[in-house]
């Protein structure tokens, strides 16, 4: 059939008498980046959460491999190489920057039954574990309780744990918003040295970073998709200029600034 | 480091306490720091589901109770040589601690496995009424059971049978049960630590996440829900040793209760806290008792003062002294 790696099929999902999302319907193929731009409340985070397994479509599909994953639970879909980030940080405050990675490297592993073995010292989970902080820029920070990482810093480490998974299939649900210029710049070349290798459906309202990365861009809109394809093609779209990028591009040196003043 | 030295120093004053007894001539106080000890045990088991998972039980109880009847039951038909049960075969009592004990922590495994993958279905509030819910169904089950005892419990003769040991000597006996509550500390401290342990922390914090992780949580909340249930329901056979009765009391709100408010005292999510938890309850109930009937009312404020002054209770104080 298609090449398409993950391919959503008319997800369809309403919140009351909100349409979140609406048909929609989108492929992503095996290391591709796909920008995923709307205004907030377009329902771009409910489409990924849908696609992760954390909320239950209304109708629709999502296949996985040409395989229906509509059902499956959201750890069953980790498991099978979808790997996600949370647009707010979502990681585990308690623990340290290091066991938070080495929870999702254990998570691959499936064996978690262990009840003698001290996990900290089991280098079958630390080793990938700090290669990954490494591939993020926080190897420096290992040994730290994750509450006490600065914002832009848990926005790494959620990247981190997700990156230890060795995903297949990486959603990324704002992975720039609020961090500084350096920042981002790094989080960019990250996601740019993934390329190829894992497909990233990304969210993302800085445009540098998206025009930096896309292969193809898709627009939605009150729940819709209204425009998909190459980047410029899109910059050009009448109707995304209307609904978004029009007004965005006016905005776009503003919202970088309230960004970093956040 | 300081948390290494209160373990110590916990069970080297209780593996001590004996000699107590022994200084004021007053054998009772073996019998007291016995149920230090296995309400330290129930305690601790409590502490994995409650400190560790975040899963508030208010049903232990309901392990404590089927150790207890458990161990009950068998050596009650040990002693008329009655039959357990006949049919598809039959199964007799037992008077043997390597028995009974074992299928104690058995019956309270099983009962928490079987429970755990529905009350694991709700969160919060919810998961405290439905635990609360079926300890006391089985409250009401034991009560219906005219052949052991129903409202007025079940009396025992005599202690279980030990090889090479006399259990009926109250010291030989309190040391047997230290030595069960320090093997199971040793199981629960390694186990937080471990990969299980690690699961069942990280679901506490943030269930989201560990889903999108790819961890299956409940069966890992499940098997732990199994591990602290067979520790509280040899706790239970303990008890029912100690006491040479079963009653339906050991079933009630008021011992689940009893357990969690141990837990918050003694210092939630450090197993250690638990079992000063228990010392500190037992000697304070048996201090006031003496003075008022209604000791509860004094007891009320010290738990209030704790919860205001420390967030890890008696522990959290203690390390905090220590550490200075
Ligand atoms: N759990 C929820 N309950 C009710 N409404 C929700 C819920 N989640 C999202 N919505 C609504 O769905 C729409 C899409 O939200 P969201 O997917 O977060 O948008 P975006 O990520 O594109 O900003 C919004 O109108 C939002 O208010
Ligand atoms: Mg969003």
């Amino acid at each position: 059939m298609t090449a398409a790696l993950l391919s959503v099929r008319g997800l369809c999902k309403s919140f009351g008498a909100v349409v979140a999302s609406e048909a929609v319907t989108l492929d992503l193929t095996a290391g591709e980046c796909l920008a995923l731009i709307g205004p907030n409340g377009a329902g771009k985070s409910t489409l990924l959460a849908q696609l992760a397994g954390a909320l239950a479509p209304d109708a629709g599909q999502v296949l996985f491999e040409d395989r229906d994953i509509s059902r499956l639970p959201a750890h069953a879909r980790a498991l099978a190489g979808l790997g996600r980030t949370f647009q707010t940080s979502s990681i585990f405050p308690e623990f340290t920057v290091l066991q938070n990675v080495m929870l999702s490297v254990q998570a691959q592993s499936r064996r978690s039954f262990g009840l003698w073995r001290p996990a900290g010292g089991d280098v079958r989970l630390t080793a990938p574990a700090r290669a990954a902080l490494e591939a993020v820029g926080l190897d420096q920070r290992a040994g730290l309780p994750a509450a006490e990482l600065a914002h832009g810093e848990q926005r790494q480490l959620e990247l981190a744990m997700t990156l230890a998974a060795e995903p297949r299939v990486l959603l990324l649900d704002e992975p720039m918003a609020g961090m500084a210029g350096a920042d981002s710049q790094r989080m960019i070349e990250v996601l740019r040295g993934l390329k190829g290798r894992v497909a990233l459906l990304l969210v993302e309202h800085d445009m540098d970073a998206v025009f930096a990365l896309a292969d193809r861009i898709a627009v939605m809109s009150l729940g819709r998709v209204i425009a998909e394809g190459p980047p410029a093609a899109v910059r050009d779209d009448p109707a995304v200029r209307e609904a978004y990028l029009g007004e965005s591009e006016d905005q776009t040196g503003e919202g970088e600034a309230t960004d970093a003043a956040s | 480091m300081t948390r290494v030295l209160l373990i110590a120093a916990a069970f080297g004053l209780l593996a001590l306490s004996p000699l107590a007894a022994w200084l004021f001539d007053d054998p009772f106080l073996v019998t007291l720091f016995t149920r230090v000890v296995i309400l330290a045990l129930a305690a601790v088991a409590l502490d994995l589901v409650l400190g560790y998972g975040g899963l508030v039980s208010l049903g232990h109880a309901a392990f404590l109770g089927i150790g207890a009847y458990t161990a009950g039951i068998l050596a009650s038909h040990a002693f008329d040589g009655s039959a357990f049960m006949t049919w598809p075969f039959e199964i007799g009592g037992s008077a043997q601690a390597l028995v009974t004990w074992p299928l104690a922590m058995l019956t309270g495994g099983l009962l928490a496995a079987v429970l755990a993958p529905i009350c694991l279905r709700t969160a919060g509030v919810h998961f405290i009424m439905i635990t609360l819910a079926f300890a006391q169904m089985l409250y009401y089950f034991f009560i219906s059971l005219p052949r052991y005892g129903g409202e007025d419990g079940l009396v025992l003769f005599a202690r279980a049978e030990f090889p090479g040991l006399d259990l009926g000597d109250d010291v030989t006996f309190f040391y047997l049960c230290l030595i069960l509550l320090g093997g199971y500390f040793l199981l629960a401290r390694r186990l937080v630590a471990a990969r299980l342990g690690m699961v069942l922390r990280g679901a506490k914090q943030n269930p989201g996440r560990m889903a999108a992780l790819g961890f299956p949580l409940r069966r890992y909340q499940l098997a732990v829900y199994a591990i602290s249930g067979a520790g509280t329901a040899l706790a239970g056979a303990l008890q029912a040793e100690l006491d040479l009765f079963v009653s339906p009391t050991l079933l009630s709100w008021h011992q689940s209760g009893e357990l969690v408010v141990i837990v918050l005292l003694g210092g939630m999510g450090t197993l250690i806290g638990p079992v000063f938890g228990a010392a500190a309850l037992v000697l304070l109930e048996e201090v006031l008792g003496r003075f008022t009937e209604h000791w509860m009312f004094v007891l009320g404020p010290i738990l209030v003062l704790v919860a205001l002054f420390s967030r890890r209770g008696l522990l959290g104080w203690l390390e905090a002294r220590l550490s200075r």
